[in-house]
């Protein structure tokens, strides 16, 4: 509980009770819950009519249509159910710049916890990857208080480190994914953005839910440094001196492209793409997210 | 050059390697940062490493650059030595009255390559009218007088126009003014510019005076300055600036200039080689060789190299042959002329062929062991020759009666009488315009010449040197020097080819007050006169005291007879031709021999109209009020009927400065000495403040690195 309660505040707990999250796509549950499942149910929205096949429940044909038409269809109802989450977080080096506020897997942690938070309220499984270069930490999707704990203490212990590949770790999520989950996936995105895409673009394009949480410093998409510095580069531990003042405009410029071929090529793809400033509070910011996503 | 008032303040440019300290210590203090967006970092500086080096010393030396300007600038710089145009003294606290003498003389169009003193002079000028602020104001007089138009008399005293401009001029303004400066040919006065400016400062009592002295200072006016000391004590509280607009070692180029063009008449010889005497003069302070040419319709008709020390005066006779008869123009040049007037100097002749000349003489004594007459030597050697002269000799029944007016010359070789008739007709032919030379021989009866042919001739005859002719006694001619038709004889000058000096005179005829006698051409060693001339009328008389045949010289057996007896004859008959060499303000009279009206232009080109006069034979033209030097055509409504030459000698000859005499004596008038150039007296007066325009520039300067170091480090 130590971990919990560093990493989940009362008031995030309280705002996270007054918060939902649904999949955006048709997932795979066993259990009832509030997710449009991929499988046809006995509920009370309609769904569609379908040709009767042998064996089909005759209780779902529709008299009435067989009245009309002479032709026999059975009605089909949508099936709701729970769904499965796995909350990626990158562990790469650069995770751990802190600026003014709070370092960016801090925040991410957070923001990670107060979602698995909230999808144990829902009844939802969830689970928990570390990412960097490859899948460092993986726990499956489940659900429980215990879990709950288990996923707080993975996530404390997954300090940053390495670079990321975003690519690889997509290939690699695919594989230990089981039924059609949702991945949400709380990084800074630093790599390549054709790769980043590739790889998440993976998992969508298998059917899963993707969101991508970029996560990112607003210092550090402007070099506000005076004069001469060396760059220590948080991943790889490369130096890279510039000066600041005279890098500022095209730094700027190379930021703000990054950023948008970032939500270009997810959004190509079908992941959907949101930033997540760590100045922001972050209970705050991650309601203000699921609120709009409602 | 530029130099700065508050040279002190140059210590602020050690700020300007404030930029490179700093560069210096933030690349020494290298920060460390952790980064986590250092993928982003190196994208950036993918792109941008390659340039950065230079940028940096780029934006560096800009910014260096900006503080130094800017350091300069609190030091307030100014131009040492700007252009002239922008050159100008300071301007006093009060308003001021500047009057400028502006030498307009033609001499200020002497230039060194490109540069001439007029151009400067625009340039100072320019100068002191673009530093007019408002209240204040500029006269500007000339210093050339307007030259007399012929017949006024009477001296200017007050020098015109002078101009008054009152408060600041546009440059456009200044423009016009300064290039509207004409030059005119004349000597300045001093002595008129300074009276207007004395009475164009009255005008203006209560503004500082300053007076403008804009010249090339001649050496012409240093005998003029004797009338400008009134000045001395008139000239209290004026700043006086003199300023010589000639450039250092001018008078070290040679200069030389073409004095005079003497030829002896008007009226010429076809086919006679004519000497054309030039005067020419080198006004230089080195030796100069100029090469002098005698132009004939556009031709060089002769040309001769002459040499010249400093300062040294030469007459160098020119060979010319006239070969055309009429009205001809030629025109003398010489290289090394600074100044070259279109108008040259320019001589009018009339050429004609064989002049009709009547021999008279006694018949030959038949007692003589060899009977000979006084002319039979002339018509043996003028009959090798008949194109020279139309010699026709004649009896006493020709000379008995009217001389028609065909006959150009009457040659009277020594008859014994000349009759009261004889002498009558003479004198009315003489008065027309013919031409009579009269020789002795030993036959002549003096009594006869004295009594009939007293009024032509020079002097009373009073009868022969000699009562017996001994071989053993005989004197030998020498020209008179100074005298107007002595050009056509100086050939024959003792200096120049001695052939006269040879022949040996044995007796001749005694004048009366030979020695203050006027018109002698040839004297004897023993200083009797031997050729006289006297004008009478229109006409010439010559008189030979000697013989012309063998009978009292040898002058018939060398070589100089013929020519001297030609020269004679050309001389006798000047009365023939009209005056074709006029001096300004003289007015010209010819027949007019053309249709209709006669048409005058002048050496400007311009044309105006003249009436012919009825004349009791023949038609004349007149022509008066000619002024401007230079040929003349006369023409009617097809050719060109005649010519003549409107003759003077060029006023500024001298294009030196003062001599230091000279200038000591002008700067004891004007009170300050002459300043070597502008530059010179406005850094004497103290330059205007020019570091607010050099300033501006130099703001200007900084605004624009500073916008080039924004736009630079942000767009590139």
């Amino acid at each position: 509980m130590t971990a919990r309660s560093n990493l989940l505040t009362a008031e995030a707990a309280a705002r996270a009770k007054e918060l939902e999250f649904f999949a955006r796509t048709r997932v795979e549950g066993f259990l009832k819950g509030q997710n449009w499942s991929r499988r046809k149910g006995a509920s009370t929205e309609f769904l569609q009519h379908r040709a009767y096949m042998p064996g089909d429940d005759l209780r779902r044909l529709d008299w009435r249509v067989f009245a009309r038409t002479d032709r026999l269809v059975t009605r089909e109802y949508e099936e709701f159910t729970n769904l499965d989450a796995v909350l990626a977080l990158d562990t790469s080096g650069s995770m751990g710049y802190a600026g003014e506020a709070m370092s960016k897997i801090e925040f991410a942690r957070h923001c990670a916890a107060m979602l698995a938070y909230l999808l144990n309220l829902q009844n939802d499984r969830f689970g928990f990857a570390a990412l960097s270069a490859r899948v460092t930490d993986f726990l499956a999707p489940s659900n429980g208080k215990r879990h709950l704990a288990e996923l707080f203490r993975r996530m404390v212990s997954a300090a940053p480190a390495g670079e990321t590949d975003m690519g690889a770790c997509g290939a690699e999520l695919l594989r230990r994914a089981g039924r059609k989950s949702v991945f949400v996936v709380f990084s800074d995105c630093f790599q390549e953005p054709a790769g980043l895409c590739r790889g998440l673009g993976m998992l969508r394009q298998q059917g899963h839910d993707v969101l991508v949480l970029h996560v990112f410093d607003p210092s550090e998409t402007d070099l506000v440094f005076p004069g001469f510095t060396l760059f220590r580069d948080l991943e790889t531990g490369q130096l890279d001196g510039a000066d600041p003042m005279e890098l500022r405009e095209a730094y700027r410029d190379v930021c703000r492209a990054h950023s948008q071929a970032l939500k270009d090529g997810l959004n190509s793809y079908g992941v959907e793409f949101a930033p997540l400033p760590v100045t922001a509070e972050w209970d705050v910011a991650l309601a203000e997210l699921l609120m709009r996503r409602r | 050059m530029i130099e700065f008032r508050h040279a002190g303040a140059l210590v602020w440019l050690v700020v300007a390697v404030a930029p490179v300290v700093i560069y210096l210590l933030l690349r020494r203090r290298k920060r460390e940062v952790p980064w986590g967006a250092s993928y982003l970092l190196r994208l950036t500086l993918a792109t941008r490493r390659k340039a950065s080096v230079w940028k940096q010393m780029v934006v560096l030396a800009v910014r260096v650059l900006v503080l130094v300007l800017a350091a300069s600038l609190v030091a307030r710089p100014y131009r040492q030595n700007p252009r002239p145009r922008s050159l100008a003294p300071r301007m006093p606290e009060r308003p001021v009255h500047r009057v400028v003498l502006v030498d307009d003389s033609l001499s200020m169009s002497v230039s060194v390559g490109a540069d001439s003193r007029l151009n400067r002079l625009r340039s100072a000028l320019g100068a002191l009218l673009l530093s007019e602020r408002p209240g204040d104001t500029i006269t500007l007089i000339r210093l050339v007088p307007e030259r007399p138009r012929p017949g006024a008399s009477g001296r200017r005293l007050l020098a015109a126009p002078f101009t008054t401009f009152a408060g600041r001029l546009s440059r456009r303004e200044v423009r016009e003014i300064v290039s509207g400066i004409s030059l005119r040919e004349g000597v300045i006065d001093l002595e008129g510019p300074l009276i207007a400016a004395l009475s164009r400062f009255a005008a203006t009592p209560g503004a500082e005076r300053e007076l403008y002295v804009l010249s090339d200072f001649p050496r012409e006016i240093g005998t003029t300055l004797g009338r400008l000391e009134w000045f001395r004590s008139s000239r209290g509280g004026i700043c006086v600036v003199p300023v010589n607009m000639s450039a250092a070692g001018e008078s070290l180029r040679s200069s030389v200039s073409v004095r005079d063009v003497r030829i002896g008449s008007d009226l010429l010889l076809a086919g006679v080689p004519t000497l054309v005497y030039v005067d020419v003069q080198n006004f230089s302070d080195v030796k100069a060789t100029t090469r002098l040419r005698v132009e004939l319709g556009g031709q060089v008709a002769a040309e001769q190299v002459v040499s010249l020390q400093p300062d040294e005066r030469k007459r160098v006779a020119l060979p010319v042959v006239f070969s055309r008869a009429g009205v001809e123009a030629l025109e003398v040049r010489a290289d090394g002329e600074l100044i070259v007037l279109d108008a040259g100097l320019a001589r009018c002749v009339e050429v004609r062929h064989g002049p009709a000349v009547w021999l008279y003489a006694d018949e030959a004594d038949p007692r003589e062991e060899l009977p000979m007459t006084e002319s039979e030597f002339l018509v043996r050697a003028i009959a090798c020759e008949p194109r020279l002269l139309g010699l026709e000799p004649i009896g006493v029944r020709e000379l008995a009666m009217p001389i028609p007016a065909e006959v150009d010359v009457v040659l009277l070789a020594g008859p014994r009488v000349i009759t009261p008739k004889m002498g009558e007709y003479l004198t009315s032919f003489v008065r027309r315009g013919g031409g009579l030379v009269v020789a002795m021989s030993p036959r002549v009866d003096i009594a006869f010449y004295n009594d009939n042919l007293g009024p032509l001739l020079p002097a009373h005859l009073i009868g022969p040197a000699r009562k017996e002719v001994d071989p053993q006694s005989y004197d030998s001619a020498r020209q008179e020097p100074a005298d107007g038709a002595s050009e056509l004889f100086a050939e024959f000058a003792t200096d120049r080819s001695g052939e006269l000096e040879e022949v040996r005179f044995y007796n001749h005829v005694l004048l009366e007050d030979a020695d203050r006698l006027e018109g002698v051409v040839f004297r004897l060693t023993n200083g009797d006169p031997l050729l006289v001339h006297r004008a009478c009328g229109r006409g010439h008389v010559y008189l030979w005291t000697s013989s012309i045949g063998a009978s009292w010289s040898s002058l018939a057996v060398r070589q100089s007879f013929i020519p001297l007896i030609v020269r004679m004859i050309n001389a006798a008959m000047a009365g023939r031709g009209f005056p074709r060499n006029l001096r300004p303000g003289e007015s010209f009279v010819c027949e007019w021999t053309g249709k209709g009206t006669a048409a005058l232009v002048g050496p400007d080109g311009q044309q105006r109209e003249l009436q012919p006069v009825r004349g009791p034979e023949k038609p004349f033209v007149i022509a008066s009020g000619l002024a401007e030097r230079g040929l003349y055509e006369l023409r009617d409504a097809t050719r060109r009927v005649g010519a003549f030459a409107v003759i003077g000698q060029f006023a500024e000859p001298d294009l030196r400065t003062l001599d230091d005499d000279g200038q000591k004596a002008l700067a004891a008038t004007l009170g300050h000495s002459i300043f070597e150039d502008w530059p010179a007296a406005v850094r004497a007066l103290g330059p205007s403040d020019s570091a607010p325009e050099l300033g501006l520039v130099v703001l200007l300067v900084i605004c624009a690195l500073y916008l080039f170091e924004t736009w630079f480090v942000r767009y590139l």
